[in-house]
């Protein structure tokens, strides 16, 4: 090495050993050393979609993302449509939610990808009052589940427009991303108040403009265009779930929507077991064109209230002596289906595997080993924790009642009574209609509540009823709603269905309603049946309806939700004898998007241990099914069970409190599972649990898994096959890292003129030293 | 990454010029590149001094004016000892008369190395953080001083003017050192305090606009007067 290099490299390595502490320090955004200057805009994505047809949603194309300069767009009067269009770069739009119609995003998408790389919606203030006169902001289409969807064919009447204001957003596919900034930023980003200032700031984008640029970073890749195999077709959710690497093993890259939908008994096993049953029930999920915020008030909220206060009703009328359940001819049920949104997923799943049939069992965990008793099952079409649903099957469902979006009412009423809406198809529901009809005739002066008969002619509206209602057309029942021929919420499956339409006193008389009409149903026909007395003793407490009501729509960690699914996931590991046990976080704010299907996240699995290894405590295998016409080798210590989410464990714990045996029926204090051995249930092996403090017997409170008959959990946890490629076959992509960030940029202009400078300088520099250099050689400097 | 060129056009802007010079210059001989790292060092110290005396004064830290001139105190100081402590070498290899070891250097290009090394590392202490949190965010920051301007090609030019009077500073120095022409050394006091004191104008917004071109005055100032002391003293030997 030549005597100069090396003093050079030896010197060189001193300064960089000087420099590299400051790369140490790599971020700065002018106050603080540490901290960048990109920043996370709080918000909730339109995500990309999968089902048996194709793709619906949002997407950057790009794996790298999308990053284009913020343009506020204000208005769409011809001026602002004829500047939009004379804009010489890709920009991620910046406009108020009020501007997000089918409209607006045809347009912009119209321009894309040239100038629309990305769009960013305002969220306006959260409290909003109900609206008729206001325009639908509905991002449905006008037939939901209906023709031009994917569910067409699990709907009655698929033709009828029960959503004319739709503005059919939710089912179309949009190459950019379209994200809605929250109104409030946290303590992890910033808020729509601040990407409206810079996307002020930044004016309409002209070359002279303001600096800095604000550019927005949106990183929201959900998979390729189409699969390798059709490179002309979309990717369909069969496609996702099948993916397989580069090796040929199986690699999903989506999973199903669904969940697990619960239900309950006011009778227990023994009453399933010996009577029919009435049924009462609802969807418990909504939709929005932004996911994880779907408030979903009168879509779903609205309802699962209905269906709590009227079940708290009547147990407490029966507990005050005024109800005889165990003497009526029918045993009383209640359903939360999850997943109805996504092709009636819980509801079609709970139809099917209730017929004969339905459910391939080759294989049982023995009852001693599942905790409520009646079994476990695992076969091809997945694990069952709890085999209660047969002792429904066997006598089957006599009535029903359903119940879709009470929260918002008509003004169509009589003069201070509430206007509902009984909705039928084609033969009207005699039974269902009367109980009813008895039910409204009992209601106080000040809860006055009409009901009018409508015959859907062919049509019903997407409710749990239309899955019972295909199976067995003649089944007797109706859907109670708050809407007649068309919807009258503007609001629909929109992310504005928030808890400011909802009137809890409303809903405490519409809850009273449906508590006297289930019992009228489930008392039998006959004017003897349900007398008025009886009917007048049922009735809804107000503070319990306000109370829950502000839970569900405003934080699924208050005490009273809380109390509930701790106690649920306590005696879940328990029953596993786990210390620690992965559960679903819970959403904030509340969302009623149902999620996916996954291991720990409402997908059931049981836990195979050889009964040779049990000692050393290790476990031989988890599995979520098992191969058609092969038996499971069940060991005498298996545990079937789910990990549900957080709505789903508060339901089940809730019913399972109110309608269990123990309970407040007849306490026995308790901190833990242990503590209540002595407490004896009808079925002698169910599990008893601890649930607010109190011993239950686990008999009359179930979960069922909702995931669309069309889908297959396979062996190994987490992977599904399709066995109908007809049905919906909802699924959502895999994700690393999405999001949405800001930066302040200086500009190609800019960039150019600094590059130039430097690169001038530079060459200056090089002339300098040269002839720095040659001037003392000359006067022998070096010498 | 912030926009690449701009990082590239400001990381020339500031660190061509004196690495031109290193590599040109100072590393024709391995003693002066010693002498370079010694002068980098001093400028650590010089600053190591400034911020004990920030440190321990307080009312003294809500005026700027006067942290100016204290911290330019503290780097004439520094290269004063620094150019003590060149003589002392030099007189000690001088006085050992080897007859093969001697000292081939001399106060221009020992002068030079030494400002390289010290405008060097002044340059990575006002800039180097910028460039690299560059590195890693793709945003580019902007100041209230210069709103249209971003701050890195901002502290690029002054730190490009700075690393040129450093240089300048340095070979003063030594030349007023050598000459015993002490109180000359308050020049250089003076034309430093007046280009340091020119940067508080960055408080006010857009104080970039008058700031930066003043401070290219005294920087072109400085280095006339640098070279007409050295010709001067070629024309008196």
């Amino acid at each position: 090495m030549l005597p100069r290099a090396r003093q050079a490299s030896i010197a060189l390595t001193l300064l960089v050993g000087v420099i590299i502490p400051f790369s140490a320090l790599t971020e700065y955004d002018g106050i603080h050393l540490g901290k960048g200057l990109l920043k996370e805009v709080t918000q909730a994505p339109c995500v990309r979609l999968f089902s048996s047809q194709g793709t619906v949603g949002c997407r950057t194309r790009s794996r790298e993302g999308a990053t284009a300069p913020l343009y506020y767009l204000s208005g769409f009067g011809e001026d602002d449509q004829h500047e939009y269009m004379n804009l010489e770069e890709g920009v991620a739009v910046v406009m108020p939610a009020s501007m997000l119609n089918s409209t607006v995003l045809e347009f912009l998408k119209a321009q894309s990808p040239a100038r629309t790389r990305g769009v960013i919606v305002l969220e306006e203030s959260k409290d909003m009052a109900a609206d008729f006169e206001r325009d639908s902001v509905s991002p449905d289409v006008s037939t939901p589940q209906g023709d031009g969807t994917p569910s067409a064919a699990f709907t009655v009447g698929p033709d009828h427009a029960w959503n004319p204001r739709g503005s059919g957003l939710l089912n179309q596919k949009h190459d950019f991303p379209v994200v809605l900034a929250s109104v409030d930023g946290d303590s992890t980003g910033v808020g729509a108040a601040q990407v409206k200032a810079w996307a002020q700031h930044n004016g309409g984008l002209r070359r002279a403009g303001p600096l800095p640029r604000y550019k927005a970073k949106f990183d929201f890749y959900f998979g390729p265009d189409s699969p390798s195999t059709r490179a002309e077709s979309d990717l369909t959710s069969a496609d996702c779930l099948s993916w397989r690497d580069v090796a040929g093993n199986p690699a999903p890259q989506c999973l199903p929507i669904g969940g697990q939908s619960v239900w309950g008994t006011f009778g227990g096993r023994t009453g399933l077991q010996t009577k029919p049953s009435v049924l009462l029930t609802t969807a418990m999920d909504g939709l929005s064109f932004f996911h994880e915020r779907t408030p979903a008030a009168n879509e779903a909220v609205a309802s699962i209230l209905t269906l709590l206060a009227a079940t708290s009703a009547l147990k407490n009328a029966s507990r005050a002596g005024a109800l005889d359940l165990d003497a009526a001819p029918y045993n009383l049920a209640v359903a939360f289906f999850q997943a109805d949104e996504w092709g009636f997923a819980g509801s079609r799943r709970f139809a099917r595997d209730i017929s004969p049939g339905g459910v391939d069992c080759p294989a049982t965990v023995p009852d001693n080993s599942s905790r409520d008793g009646s079994g476990a099952c695992v076969g091809s079409d997945g694990v069952y924790p709890s085999m209660a649903f047969k002792d429904l099957a066997e006598k089957g469902f006599v009535h029903v009642l359903a119940v879709d979006q009470v929260g918002v009412l008509g003004t169509g009423g009589q003069a201070g009574s509430l206007p509902l809406t009984a909705l039928y198809d084609k033969t009207p529901p005699t039974a269902v209609l009367d109980a009813i009809d008895r039910a409204a005739a009992s209601m106080a002066p000040s809860q006055a509540v009409m009901v009018t008969s409508l015959d859907g002619s062919g049509a019903l509206p997407p409710s749990p009823f239309t899955s019972f209602a295909r199976g067995t057309p003649a089944l007797s029942g109706a859907i109670l709603t708050g809407y007649g021929e068309t919807f009258i919420d503007p609001r629909y499956h929109s992310h504005e269905d928030t808890a400011a339409v909802l009137d809890p006193t409303a809903l405490s008389s519409v809850a009273a309603l449906v508590a006297r009409a289930f019992w009228k149903l489930a008392a039998g026909p006959g004017e003897g049946a349900a007398s008025a007395a009886e009917l007048e003793a049922i009735g809804v407490e107000p503070a319990f309806v306000s109370d829950l009501l502000d839970c569900l729509t405003r934080d699924w960690d208050c005490p009273a939700m809380k109390a509930f699914r701790d106690s649920e996931i306590s005696n879940l590991k328990d029953y596993l004898q786990m210390s620690y046990l992965y559960t679903p976080p819970v959403p904030r704010p509340p969302t009623y998007y149902a999620g996916v299907l996954a291991p720990y996240q409402g997908l059931p699995l049981v836990q195979h241990l050889d009964k040779s290894s049990h000692a050393e405590g290790v476990d031989t295998g988890i599995y979520a099914a098992w191969p058609a016409g092969q038996v499971f080798p069940v060991g005498a210590h298996d545990k079937a069970y789910v990990v549900p989410k957080p709505l789903e464990a508060f339901l089940r714990a809730w019913l399972g409190h109110t309608l269990g045996q123990g309970g407040e029926d007849a306490p026995v204090a308790c901190q833990g599972p242990s503590d209540c051995s002595d407490l004896t249930c009808d079925a002698g092996l169910s599990t008893r649990e601890c649930v607010l403090d109190a011993c239950v017997c686990r008999t009359a409170a179930f979960y069922h898994t909702a995931l669309d008959p069309g889908l297959a959990p396979l062996p190994e946890p987490g992977l599904f096959a399709v066995s109908d490629p007809a049905a919906p076959n909802w699924a959502e992509p895999n994700w690393e890292d999405i999001g949405l960030a800001v930066f302040p940029d200086a500009g190609s202009r800019m960039e150019a003129t600094a590059l130039g400078v430097g690169v001038g300088v530079a060459a200056l520099s090089v002339v300098g030293a040269l002839v720095l250099q040659r001037s003392l050689i000359k006067h022998h400097y070096f010498d | 990454m912030a926009a690449a060129g701009l990082m590239w056009g400001a990381g020339l802007i500031v660190f061509s010029p004196i690495s031109c010079v290193f590599i040109l210059v100072v590393t024709r001989r391995p003693e002066l590149v010693i002498i370079a790292i010694s002068g980098a060092f001093a400028y650590l110290v010089a600053l190591l001094l400034s911020s004990a005396l920030w440190a321990m004064f307080g009312p003294v830290k809500q005026t700027a004016a006067i942290m100016v001139v204290l911290g330019v105190l503290c780097q004439v100081v520094m290269r004063a000892v620094l150019y003590r402590l060149y003589h002392r070498t030099e007189i000690l290899i001088k006085s050992a008369n080897h007859p093969v070891l001697h000292m081939p250097l001399n106060d221009i290009t020992s002068s030079l190395a030494a400002g390289t090394g010290y405008g060097l590392m002044h340059a990575v202490m006002i800039f180097g953080s910028v460039l690299a949190s560059g590195n890693s965010d793709p945003g580019v920051l902007f100041a209230p001083s210069c709103t249209r301007t971003p701050l890195v090609v901002v502290l690029a030019l002054l730190a490009l003017a700075f690393t040129m009077m450093d240089l300048s500073f340095m070979a003063l120095t030594f030349l007023y050192l050598r000459r015993r022409k002490c109180f000359r050394m308050g020049v250089i006091f003076l034309m430093h305090s007046a280009a340091s004191g020119l940067t508080i104008l960055n408080d006010v917004e857009n104080g970039c606009t008058m700031s930066l071109p003043l401070v290219y005055v005294v920087m072109v100032a400085t280095v006339l007067v640098t070279f007409r002391e050295w010709r001067q003293l070629n024309e008196d030997t």
